[in-house]
């Protein structure tokens, strides 16, 4: 299928730039994630590869082919739109078989009544092409129904449809699952995978839903004030960001962040607690991460703060402490056999691994250990 | 049951003067109407006289046209209905003044289609140096009244050789800033996603006007046609003007001057019928269309 390489992109509307030199090399058949808040420009690379955009500078490279100047159509990439954008006055089938009929009939064979007549064989085949892919999508049924005639789901599906049909180099989907109610969009996300392992296509997908990416994503790249910040495989982001933006961005409930200071000894302390922290060399003031799923319900825990809210989802309990010295509740995930336990306004005492922490300078760079922490006991 | 059909039908002074209010205002704009058909019903001496109430007695008359003729009278008594309407056809060619109008409006109205949304769409969707400035340029043109250019048209019609004739009757309005106006403010509606999907698919900015963006503005055209075609149908100041000689290129309210100012005085009649001819077409159209009429006219916000 398709290498895409982005080289360099910038982008300003008026005086705003919007892509400061954004770089992303995207490997064949691979399923990569832009993901970050609203107007942080990844809508605006996709356009720019899409070719909808223009790039200011820098260049768009698909398969060692440099298509910075090349139009839309003719970069053989399919695009999917949170609006589905289906034709309103074309039926599910005619919808699907128009990037064929543009690509593949001459204007003449195009024309109503005469075209199917004086070229049967080239509509033969196109008809053909789009059943299959309904059959794929599970829409044949709907093949002769108009866009407005059906659900979310199902325009989604077409749109799809419409996109796979011509078995373009690459899919481009802009937040394709934003217009679904919540349980259709987990529903198709897994879908979403399951086509990516079938169709082994390269996909980009943007989407402001860190969930997504992480979910369906091989690699994801997280894009803040139009620049990438950091790409990786979803556990790496997860687990490893470069910054506190990163960290913060990806895993809900955010990341719990606490003001800490080094010591320059190798220790640091956290709200009055110690903790080895091999990363810091100097003395400096450090924020300290620590996602809810590690930290720990403890009776000998060094930490204390106040139940303000419990948030049941079932399978976990998030428990939100309020603690002195902090001015946004820390959340902690516990089960829901261990949140029994505590009742609303109850002090809890926790902890958590030295490991599990996640340091940043006061610049929210990520400050890195050589040596795994451990805790002296 | 009763007492919530008493509720229904209560009394409500506003609504009912309200009523009052549109139905005298409807009766007002109707009278013209009720004349027009009431003399295209009656025979000469009644309307001259003003008897004979809506339709006239409907009895048989000495046409008088008829007895100069050489025929013996009794042989040209007629009945005022068939008088009045054959002779609308008889005496002016009004199938071939018809057919004029039919030819002049779908031809006016197809190039202003033609011209404005083209013309709409790279208003409402293209990114253009000036494309603002052109824009009030549109609305500027909105406010310039035909007749206050009658006359430059004219002159270069008649320098370019082109009065009577069809060209002088379409070319003046082939380029409608009304059209292109209200098409741009359609357009503004559709979503940018639906033109970029078409440039995904591989369609041509033409491509993308005639196929995508013409089905999806119907209702909109709709709205414009019914404005144009009435506009056109009904224009009797035009054709007046660039059609001085030839009889053959009269469209339907020209027709109407056949009856008028003759030596032998007007003939209201006749003449009435043939108005009721000419905005016969016009009214079949509007009942036949009246839904997307007035979702036409809701959505241009024209009133």
């Amino acid at each position: 299928m398709a290498r895409i390489q982005l080289d360099q992109i910038e982008k300003r509307f008026g005086d705003t730039p919007v892509l400061k030199g954004v770089s992303l090399d995207i490997q064949d058949g691979e399923f990569v994630t832009l993901v970050g808040p609203s107007g942080c420009g990844k809508s605006t690379l996709l356009r720019i590869l899409s070719g909808l955009e223009a790039a200011d500078s820098g260049r768009v490279v698909i398969d060692d082919r440099d298509v910075t100047g090349v139009r839309p159509a003719d970069r053989n990439l399919a695009m999917v739109f949170q609006s589905y954008a289906l034709y309103p006055h074309l039926t599910v089938a005619e919808n699907m078989m128009t990037p064929l009929r543009m690509r593949d009939l001459t204007p003449v064979q195009r024309m109503p009544v005469v075209g199917p007549l004086i070229a049967r064989g080239p509509h033969r085949d196109m008809r053909k092409q789009a059943s299959d892919v309904a059959e794929t999508l599970k829409i044949t049924a709907l093949m002769d129904r108009k866009p407005g005639q059906l659900s979310g789901g199902q325009r989604q599906r077409v749109a799809l449809g419409r996109a796979m049909v011509r078995k373009p180099l690459a899919f481009l989907m802009d937040e394709p699952l934003s217009n679904l109610d919540a349980a259709l969009r987990v529903h198709m996300r897994a879908e979403l995978s399951e086509l990516h392992r079938r169709l082994k296509a390269t996909f980009v997908y943007v989407t402001h839903d860190q969930a997504e990416a992480l979910t369906m994503s091989d690699r994801m790249a997280v894009m803040m004030h139009g620049d990438i910040l950091q790409v990786g495989a979803p556990d790496e982001i997860y687990l490893d960001p470069n910054t506190l933006e990163v960290a913060r961005f990806i895993g809900s409930p955010a990341i719990n962040t606490l003001p800490a200071e080094a010591q320059g000894d190798g220790l640091l302390h956290v709200l009055g607690v110690s903790k080895p922290a091999p990363m810091t060399t100097t003395r400096q003031p450090v924020t300290v991460g620590v996602r809810p799923e590690h930290l720990v319900l403890k009776e000998a825990g060094r930490f204390s703060g106040t139940v303000r809210h419990r948030e049941n989802l079932g399978a976990d309990v998030f428990l939100h402490l309020e603690m002195a010295g902090l001015q946004q509740p820390l959340v902690l995930r516990a089960t829901p056999q261990d949140a029994a336990r505590i009742a609303l306004g109850d002090n809890a005492a926790f902890d958590f691994d030295p490991a599990d922490m996640l340091v940043f300078d006061a610049q929210g760079g990520r400050l890195r250990a050589t040596t795994p922490a451990r805790e002296v006991a | 049951m009763s007492e919530a059909r008493a509720q229904s039908f209560r009394f409500n002074t506003g609504a009912a003067t309200t009523h009052a209010i549109l139905i005298v205002g409807a009766l007002i704009v109707l009278l013209p109407f009720y004349t027009m058909i009431s003399l295209s019903l009656k025979a000469p001496h009644e309307i001259m006289q003003q008897t004979g109430g809506f339709i006239g007695a409907q009895e048989a008359f000495r046409d008088d046209y008829c007895v100069k003729l050489g025929n013996a009278a009794e042989n040209c008594m007629v009945n005022p209905i068939i008088y009045n309407y054959s002779t609308a056809f008889e005496k002016a060619p009004l199938v071939r003044y018809l057919l004029n109008g039919l030819i002049v409006t779908v031809s006016i109205f197809v190039i202003q289609v033609l011209v404005a949304l083209p013309c709409a769409y790279a208003l409402a969707k293209l990114r253009f140096w000036g494309r603002e400035a052109v824009f009030a340029l549109v609305l500027f043109c909105l406010l310039i009244p035909v007749h206050a250019i009658a006359l430059p048209l004219y002159i270069m019609l008649a320098k370019a050789g082109l009065t009577n004739t069809y060209a002088a009757l379409i070319i003046p309005w082939t380029i409608s800033v009304f059209g292109i106006f209200l098409m741009r403010q359609f357009f503004m509606t559709v979503p940018d996603d639906l033109i970029d999907a078409a440039r995904m698919d591989g369609m041509t900015e033409f491509a993308i006007i005639w196929r995508v963006m013409l089905p999806t503005a119907i209702p909109a055209l709709m709205a414009f046609g019914i404005f144009s075609v009435v506009a056109h149908w009904n224009d009797y100041f035009w054709p007046r003007i660039v059609i001085t000689g030839n009889r053959d290129l009269f469209t339907p309210p020209l027709g109407l001057r056949e009856f008028k100012g003759d030596a032998d005085g007007d003939n209201f009649g006749p003449m009435m019928a043939t108005a009721c001819i000419i905005v016969t077409p016009l009214i079949v159209c509007f009942l036949l269309a009246q839904r997307r009429f007035i979702e036409g006219i809701t959505l241009s916000g024209m009133k």
